[in-house]
């Protein structure tokens, strides 16, 4: 396991992550500075980081004073390019509510938990296919694979496609890592793409295959997610076509590579410590274990390390003044291992209850739309892969993601016995 | 201070004294109350704290538009006296509460 000890780690640089999350710069900040004055080193104007769970608690369920409707990411735009590239994420109550309302309908617990069987049934395809080798990329084979499959089931994008909606999601959302674009956003220009979802070419690719599936479901009667999203709810409110084609671009994006880090840390996990395998091993499908399990595992893996606000009006927190219109950025991943509100945050305890992680932004208004799809993909996924091993090690360092906005491991090499 | 009581399907209750502002799914999560998780963080986007209000000595306000809209699209046979007690506060208003935790 690689820990990045760097307890000075520079935040703004995608770098920095590549040598895993450094977990003792934000202790650090945790212990002595929890509203910290960050320069970024790449042009932007600095930004506060709020490092504490209660702290990102708190500013979390503020809309009102800290907005997402200027930006989510460290990233600065221009008035022009948010407007064309904002989704949902990027808008404030009450206009958030309305789109997060028609959306939820698709996304329910109710609902997703429909989902099940047809989890298993992929899951179940893809440990098998991954298996047919003793050492894996545990990450390439099975986290990677299931995710976007999955979301094209539910929202009914044919399963052909899945793979060409994977590499473009990759594309979008790991657009600071070599390994999945070549226009990496801080290495070359992008000026041309500034109205593009990520700022990427492939936002373009996923802009018109999202045209393609509206007009389809306009002109044919359909019985899926998007065609429902398309309906108009009880009050007769339906989405423009930009709202169409940027939820889907976020649909894209997200819905493949948080799932996929999920899947990933947890797999790390059961490959380097024997006695979490074990304790799982061998457990009924509807042991309540495996919910424990999955909301500890998601609490450790929270790949999403960080949502960026803008104050709307002056705030002081611990002493420090935050000005109107400085960007205040919550970091979610750091909250999640706060000993304030975790007893031995470093260690995984996969009966640990309550357990209030903010992996999903918990709390404010943007908790994640897909939280329920992601623990089920989890938990269904490592249930298929355990029912189908007696052991599993870890037998090469692992890769991390090469971004300061997703936290992932992006290659894991395992042996199976099984 | 406001006497809150759930009653867990099992029919155990658990009492606590609270104080205000503070909702009622924190207080269930702080006293180990079974079957409230609070999946969403109390972002009002789950029914993991859905319970049902069986008294209520003072005066509450209803479920906001978003709650009962959820509370619409998560709960099978939502009841009259539903509601998602991350969107319940204590307050001085209220002298006691008493809320059976249901499933969500």
């Amino acid at each position: 396991m690689i820990i990045n000890d760097d307890s000075h780690a520079d935040l703004t640089s995608h770098d920095t992550f590549t040598k895993g999350f450094p977990y003792n710069t934000f202790k650090r900040l945790r212990d002595e500075d929890p509203c910290a004055w960050i320069d970024e080193t790449d042009g932007g104007k600095g930004f506060w980081a709020i490092t504490r769970y209660e702290d990102i608690k708190e500013l979390n369920r503020q809309p009102q004073i800290f907005s997402s409707a200027k930006g989510i990411r460290l990233e600065e735009q221009t008035e022009e390019e948010y407007l064309a590239r904002r989704t949902f994420q990027e808008t404030d109550p009450p206009e958030h509510t309305r789109q997060r309302m028609i959306l939820h309908r698709a996304f329910s617990h109710k609902m997703i938990a429909k989902y099940e069987e047809l989890v298993r049934e992929l899951a179940a395809e893809v440990c098998d296919a991954a298996l047919t080798s003793n050492e894996v990329d545990v990450v390439k084979q099975i986290a990677r694979k299931l995710p976007m499959r999955m979301l094209g089931r539910v929202l009914g994008t044919p399963d052909e496609d899945g793979e060409w909606l994977v590499d473009k999601g990759d594309e979008l959302i790991a657009n600071s890592d070599p390994d999945f674009t070549d226009h990496v956003i801080d290495k070359v220009d992008t000026d041309e793409y500034r109205f593009m979802p990520f700022r990427s070419p492939a936002g373009k690719d996923v802009y018109d295959y999202a045209k393609k599936q509206m007009d389809l479901r306009l002109h044919t009667k359909m019985h899926d997610v998007l065609a429902l999203l398309l309906e108009p709810n009880k009050d007769g409110d339906t989405l423009s076509e930009l709202e169409f084609k940027n939820f889907f671009a976020l649909a894209v994006a997200a819905g493949n590579d948080t799932t996929r880090y999920s899947l990933a840390m947890s797999m790390f996990h059961l490959a380097n410590k024997p006695q979490v395998f074990n304790q799982l091993h061998g457990k009924a499908d509807d042991d309540p274990i495996w919910d424990t399990a999955v909301e500890e595992f998601i609490r450790y893996a929270a790949p999403t390390l960080h949502f960026r606000r803008t104050a709307l009006e002056d705030y002081e927190l611990h002493g420090k003044q935050i000005k109107a219109g400085d960007k205040v950025v919550l970091w979610f991943t750091s909250g999640n291992f706060d000993e304030r509100q975790f007893d031995d945050p470093m260690s995984i305890n996969i009966e640990r209850s309550p357990n209030q992680h903010m992996a999903f932004g918990q709390g404010g208004p943007h908790a994640c739309l897909g939280m329920w799809l992601a623990r089920l993909e989890v938990k269904v996924t490592l249930q298929e892969l355990l029912k189908r091993v007696t052991s599993m090690q870890q037998i090469e360092k692992e890769k991390y993601l090469r971004s300061n906005f997703i936290r992932g491991i992006k290659s894991l090499m395992v042996r199976f016995q099984r | 201070m406001t006497q809150v009581t759930f009653t867990q399907q099992d029919g155990a209750q658990v009492t606590v004294e609270a104080n205000n502002g503070e909702h009622l799914m924190k207080l269930a999560l702080d006293n180990g109350v079974v079957g409230i998780t609070g999946a969403c963080g109390g972002s009002c986007m789950c029914a993991t704290c859905h319970v049902t209000i069986d008294e209520l000595n003072g005066s509450l306000a209803g479920p906001g538009e978003m709650e009962a809209e959820i509370l619409d699209m998560e709960v099978d046979d939502p009841q009259e006296t539903s509601r998602l007690c991350c969107q319940v506060f204590v307050s001085d208003d209220i002298d006691s509460i008493n809320v059976t935790v249901m499933e969500g």
